[in-house]
């Protein structure tokens, strides 16, 4: 028997293909990251309606749950957005609240940070890919945010008390600590794509997801780290068995990498 | 904007075809389609997805099979183009070029992994599974730079090829794996730009810039990922 034929057959299996992120035992954890964030106000007008499956999206909000898994994928999309944004500001010398913009062009040609250690290829390139990604990490906020809207639901709202990451200040530790974020969000998309209800808004979603594995191998690239996917603590597979290491993308349920990215919430 | 170097060309054809060289201009993302140059012995009409085998999740999973197929056997000729020479599948021989590097690093890396994926497709679909063809991408007269840049095509189009495929499936019990597979795609293809943006001085992008699609990668549809790949498709 092939391993999809067992999938087919094996109502486990099966299931835990598509649905094993609720079971994945790691215990919901309450985290209130982005109801914290909105439930006051902050001009979300619609309350909260608890649905079946509310558990593995522990704090994210949403009536449907189409409207809870966009809006667990805007949650990371506006935190990556920001810690890029900072992440940028430290390298070019800014201060760390300027707000980004989004013409590259107008940051300084090389970082004016020290490499860490990056030969001058590598920190070149990593500093490019910094500028280029940090743009857009907030198209993908900004294009979440939208279809939110457009299917008629009501997008979460940033932290109010912000975000915050340990950065470190030279070059390399920065590139490290997105490289470490980018690889957290293709597992985030992957674990949580199988909640959508339907293929078009898993494709659209998986548009986001690809372009957070490229950013997750080139960044690995310029770390002289293999390109990936390489296992990390706690993933999942999508299948028993991976031939190798890098056969197949990882994912992570979404109680796994809310726990992962609470530091990064300021309370 | 950047450019690729293709060539084709066959035996056959090499007389009319040597030297010739296709610079694609490849806008946006998931658009760097191989304007190839078709090899003589390529199937004709292109191949369409209504050709592929099976119904539902089936014909999706054949469809990938399909791709797995060529971009497996694609890395086996590179490697041998790359290092110490061969002979491909329709017996033609490939002259090694004997080199060193992150190409022929990477190459041989992804060469397993696009293995992996061709044999989990053909396992899991068992006994529905479609056969392989033979592929010619004149790579026995390609330059190391025309090596790489095919292999980064051929994982570009692998990215649009999956995410263009993900509305054709009957239901989601394949979707998480079919991901998995697309993901490792996208990676290969922001390695091998990187690659040939050290070893050949081009300026390919990693991933979708920010104005382009708003910085998503773009689903390319079944039949025009199947247009773009079969001049290299030798069925017979």
């Amino acid at each position: 028997m092939t391993e999809l034929d067992d999938i087919m057959r094996n109502p486990v299996s099966r299931r835990s293909f598509i649905t094993r992120m609720s079971a994945a035992g790691l215990g919901a954890a309450a985290l209130s990251l982005v109801a914290a964030g909105c439930g006051g106000g902050g001009g979300n007008s619609t309350p909260v309606t608890p649905f079946a499956d509310s558990a593995n999206f522990p704090g994210i909000r949403g009536a449907t749950e189409d409207e809870v898994v966009l809006n667990y994928a805007l949650t990371l999309e506006i935190l990556e957005a920001d810690l890029y944004r900072q992440a940028l500001n430290l390298a070019s010398g800014r201060d760390l609240t300027t707000p980004l913009n989004p013409d590259s062009s107008t940051y300084p040609a090389s970082a004016s940070i020290s490499s860490g250690g990056l030969d001058a290829g590598s920190a070149a390139a990593g500093y490019l890919y910094l500028k280029q990604y940090a743009a857009v990490e907030a198209a993908h906020r900004d294009f979440l945010k939208a279809a939110i809207l457009a299917n008629g639901f009501t997008p979460v709202m940033p932290n109010p008390h912000g975000y915050t990451a340990p950065f470190g200040s030279d070059l390399k530790s920065i590139l490290t600590l997105l490289r470490n974020v980018e690889e957290t969000g293709v597992r985030a998309y992957l674990g949580a794509a199988g909640y959508l209800s339907t293929l078009g808004l898993i494709q659209t979603a998986a548009t986001i997801y690809s372009t957070e594995a490229r950013h997750s191998s080139a960044l690995n690239y310029v770390l002289g780290l293999d390109t990936g996917p390489q296992p990390m603590p706690g993933d999942n597979k999508v299948t028993p068995n991976y031939p190798h290491p890098n056969t197949f993308e990882y994912y992570l349920t979404p109680t796994q990498v809310l726990t992962q990215v609470a530091p990064f919430f300021v309370s | 904007m950047m450019e690729l170097d293709q060539t084709t060309g066959t035996p056959a054809n090499k007389a009319g075809n040597s030297g010739i060289i296709t610079a694609v201009a490849a806008v946006g993302v998931g658009a760097a389609l191989m304007s190839a140059t078709r090899s003589a012995r390529a199937v004709t009409p292109a191949l369409t997805y209504a050709q592929i085998q099976g119904t539902g999740d089936i014909k999706v999973l054949n469809y990938a099979l399909s791709l797995e197929y060529l971009e497996a056997d694609l890395y086996a000729q590179a490697i041998m183009r790359l290092t110490t020479g061969g002979t491909n599948a329709l017996g033609i021989a490939i002259p090694g070029l004997n080199l060193t590097g992150p190409d022929v690093d990477y190459i041989t890396e992804f060469a397993v992994v696009e293995a992996d994926h061709r044999d989990f497709l053909k396992a899991a679909l068992g006994s529905q599974a479609m056969a392989g063809f033979k592929y010619d991408f004149n790579m026995q007269n390609r330059t190391r730079a025309q090596v790489s840049a095919v292999v980064y095509d051929a994982e570009l189009t692998g990215v649009g090829a999956y995410l263009g495929a993900i509305p054709d499936f009957a239901t989601k019990t394949y979707v998480p794996v079919a991901a998995a597979i697309l993901g490792t795609e996208a990676r290969h293809t922001a390695a091998m730009a990187i690659v040939q943006n050290i070893l050949f001085n081009t300026n390919i992008e990693t991933a979708p810039l920010a104005n382009e699609n708003n910085g998503r990668d773009t689903p390319v549809d079944p039949d025009t990922v199947l247009a773009h790949v079969s001049p290299f498709i030798v069925v017979s």
